[in-house]
């Protein structure tokens, strides 16, 4: 197996840099802008803050253990929930309901426990109720509702309901390990509901809920319940409890790393990282290889982003590996003479917190080819070349697009070779 | 070094046409209508662009937004330059 021209593995940083491993020349170390600070899981598996400028190594990166860290690149975000880590601030508490603080992974939350029976999430009774909010919700935009759930008990269900200025959204989740979700009111104006359960360390669980308005409203109050079902409103059986934390309404199809807020809406800026100038020599001009390997995380395939992208500083001439429309990886390859874009056959797309090694391959005048981890997707025929303009830039989780397209990825490694590593090689290394 | 300055334009048209000297690292986040003004907060990467100059304001810390990291910044920028 040829030796990669430029690897990184996440690891040594400094603010505004990650190095690479090679070349050691400091040639490819990748420049990283991120003007806010930002959360992340810590090796203690806890949530804590990241300075701005630094990039984030996150230990969750792989389906809720702590293990090796991966470099978190996510878009910009906006948390509009006000108090996000403050569950007492008004908050009103239920008379079926009793409650206690607790920690949720590094978020202080708090944990309600069904004292008597017979009441539901609808009801003042049965409900953990905050007035922090009146969100305004735009007509035609997307936005993803996020909370941790935390088993403190046997139970395994709960849920949420957003009141609205009209109508009202709710869901209830079963963390049970089967996963299960279903709505427990659907009056608001919304479409297109998508929810999702992903574990986050020991009986922690990020639970989420992605909505499009079909009318302007305004998200009023908040409402978090021990429920008896997905889809039910009542308050599970008396005795039970189920711990909630971190709030999260935010602009966009996909939830994000969480956004501490206190008294204003606040913004995470984006992770913009790469690396121009003197890294032209890592890519071939004639052919290539480009290498990745990624925790998948909820994603966004709007404006195709990428995972890897070598292109020219103007994202016109590239070489990359793309998020497609159905979530799957696409080798990219544009050139004067070549305009490709070759979808995947398996996996067809991502499913969140699993591992992908991608690797992809190409040589002008000859063949094209990607692997996913071990498999191979497809091949295709080149047309001559060679670019005309000199491949210059690196960028990793992100097209060089202005603003930069950017979906989460957790990023473990990233490689390039200067030459088209066979389609044998292309096995050997993804697997 | 980056400055985080809070906006309110006249109309969607005098914000779009500021808008367009921000640079590709420059964050700007819509806060939609307020008291009838174009309400944006910007956190350049650098100095903010002089065409943004005339619409600057300083609501009391931290008004309805802020960026993750900087209400302390915001609060001096606040007491040197608001009040």
């Amino acid at each position: 197996m040829p030796t990669p021209s430029l690897l990184i593995v996440p690891a040594r940083f400094k603010s505004g840099k990650m190095y690479s491993q090679i070349p050691t020349s400091g040639a490819g170390d990748f420049t990283v802008t991120r003007a806010t600070t930002a959360t992340r899981f810590g090796p203690n598996g806890l949530i804590a803050s990241v300075a701005s400028g630094i990039p984030r190594l996150d230990y969750f990166a792989s389906g809720g253990v702590v293990g090796c860290p991966a470099l978190l690149v996510e878009p910009s975000g906006s948390n509009t929930f006000l108090y996000s880590t403050d569950t007492k601030t008004n908050w009103a508490l239920g008379a079926s309901l009793s409650s206690g603080a607790i920690d949720v992974i590094g978020v202080s939350g708090i944990n309600i426990t069904v004292v008597s029976g017979g009441s539901l999430i609808t009801q003042t009774a049965g409900r953990y109720l905050s007035t922090n909010n009146n969100v305004s919700l735009a007509s035609g935009s997307t936005y993803t509702f996020s909370f941790l759930m935390k088993k403190t008990g046997a139970h395994t269900i709960g849920g949420y309901r957003f009141a609205m200025s009209s109508g009202a959204i709710g869901a209830g989740f079963d963390v049970s390990g089967s996963f299960a979700s279903g709505e427990i009111t659907n009056t608001a104006p919304t479409t297109n509901r998508i929810r999702r359960v992903e574990q986050w360390g020991t009986d922690v669980y990020r639970c989420s809920e992605t909505f499009t308005m079909t009318a302007a409203a305004t998200a009023q109050t908040l409402a978090f319940a021990p429920l008896s079902g997905v889809t039910l409103t009542n308050n599970s059986a008396v005795g039970t409890s189920m711990g909630f934390a971190a709030p999260q309404l935010e602009l966009g199809p996909v939830p994000t790393s969480f956004i501490p807020t206190t008294t204003a809406a606040v913004t995470r800026n984006a992770d913009v990282i790469s690396v121009s100038g003197a890294v032209s020599g890592s890519i071939g001009q004639t052919e290539g290889t480009i290498y990745a390997e990624i925790v998948a995380q909820p994603y966004n395939n709007s404006s195709f982003p990428a995972i890897l992208q070598v292109d020219d500083g103007a994202d016109s001439q590239r070489f990359a590996l793309f998020l497609n429309a159905s979530g799957g990886v696409r080798l990219r390859l544009n050139s004067p003479n070549n305009n490709i874009a070759i979808d995947p056959t398996s996996p067809t797309s991502l499913i969140a917190g699993q591992t992908y090694k991608i690797a992809a391959a190409f040589a002008f005048g000859g063949t094209t080819a990607f692997y996913i981890n071990g498999v191979f997707q497809a091949s295709g025929s080149v047309a001559s070349g060679p670019f005309s303009s000199v491949l210059n830039r690196v960028n990793l989780g992100n097209r060089g697009a202005t603003p930069a397209v950017i979906s989460p990825f957790l990023i473990r490694a990233a490689a390039l070779y200067t030459t088209r590593l066979t389609n044998a090689q292309l096995a050997s290394l993804t697997t | 070094m980056a400055t985080f300055r809070k906006y309110d334009f006249p109309n969607q048209a005098t914000a779009d046409k500021a808008m367009q000297s921000l640079q590709p690292l420059d964050n700007a986040v819509p806060l939609g209508e307020i008291d009838g003004l174009v309400c944006y907060d910007i956190l350049f990467q650098d100095t903010p662009p002089a065409a943004f100059t005339p619409y600057i304001v300083w609501p009391a810390p931290l008004g309805v937004h802020s960026f993750l990291g900087w209400d302390e910044q915001y609060i001096k920028d606040y007491n040197e330059f608001g009040t």
